[in-house]
């Protein structure tokens, strides 16, 4: 089974969901140190990025896909079924509500001002501020009963 | 193998390119606006189904032949495409995915937008063949391409 955390830039909320999900993250400060956090290049959006395997042997992902997340679960659900997975193989992820104004201005920091250490801290205020919301989110999604593909 | 016909909302082009590729619609004359009418799928794709991808037949290599609305991110969701059965170790060379929206002119957007954005289908369907029927002759070529593709590759396999 595939879970499929994904935002607009992949590379914050998504991150962060997917590094919650897989307890990589203790304290909230080590979500600065995470590889991937602010780290996904534009070339990359679209890319399915696998950070790792949860204890119930779930891959969890993160994507970049823009304003296309509706599009792209309902794509990416086809395709699965298209190729023979059934429904339950493939779990979508969107986080782009949980963008606030913190995380915006960080990111306008980053990109257009490269002040990238400032643009980080805001949007480590911003994810905090949404934190609670996340973390209840991620939960959910861990407690999604385990869909096990059939090896034929 | 499988191809997918991508389009803005797999309305037209898509729909039209796939017709031509299972021979549901002629590929050395233009057809009448009846014959678009007919075709699955037509100009009836509704903005909640962008995204999802419709079946349209087998061709002659016994490939499945699909169309899909990818609204305005088309590069990125066909990357997403890719990435995700790369992830699930299925051999991209088996999958062809082909944007149609680049034989649209002005005219078909327009009626496409009448129609499935407003609902005023009455003026936009008419619109959208006309603009079709106009470009025929560059969706035929398109779709020859793909077929010598599709064959090159059915017969490396």
């Amino acid at each position: 089974m595939k879970i499929i955390y994904s935002c607009y830039w992949g590379s914050y909320l998504a991150v962060v969901a997917a590094s919650l999900h897989l307890r990589h993250i203790e304290e909230k400060t080590d979500i600065l140190a995470l590889p991937l956090f602010n780290n996904i290049k534009d070339n990359e959006l679209g890319e399915l990025i696998r950070v790792g395997t949860d204890e119930n042997g779930r891959e969890i992902f993160v994507i970049g896909s823009k304003k296309s997340a509706k599009i792209l679960a309902k794509t990416l659900d086809g395709i699965s079924q298209i190729y023979g997975f059934s429904a339950g193989s493939i779990l979508f992820v969107d986080l782009n509500h949980l963008y606030n104004f913190l995380i915006r201005l960080g990111i306008f920091l980053i990109r257009r001002l490269k002040l990238i250490t400032i643009g980080k801290r805001l949007i480590l205020m911003g994810i905090c501020k949404n934190h609670e919301k996340l973390i209840n989110i991620v939960q959910s999604v861990r407690d999604k009963p385990v869909y096990k593909e059939d090896e034929a | 193998m499988k191809i997918f016909y991508c389009c803005y909302g797999s309305a037209h082009s898509s729909v039209v390119a796939a017709s031509i590729h299972l021979g549901l619609l002629p590929s050395n004359r233009v057809p009448a606006p009846k014959e678009f009418l007919v075709l699955p799928h037509f100009d009836k794709t509704e903005s909640f189904e962008i995204g999802t991808p419709f079946f349209m037949g087998k061709d002659e290599y016994d490939s499945d032949v699909f169309i899909l609305g990818m609204a305005s991110e088309r590069r990125l969701i066909k990357k997403a495409i890719l990435s995700f059965l790369t992830h699930a170790g299925i051999n991209t060379r088996e999958v062809m995915i082909i944007d149609t929206l680049k034989n649209v002119n002005f005219i078909t957007k327009i009626g496409g937008f009448a129609s499935r954005r407003l609902g005023f289908v009455t003026i936009g369907r008419p619109l959208t063949i006309l603009g079709i029927q106009q470009k025929y002759g560059d969706f035929v070529k398109l779709v020859m391409h793909v077929k010598t593709t599709e064959q090159k590759t059915t017969q490396l396999d």
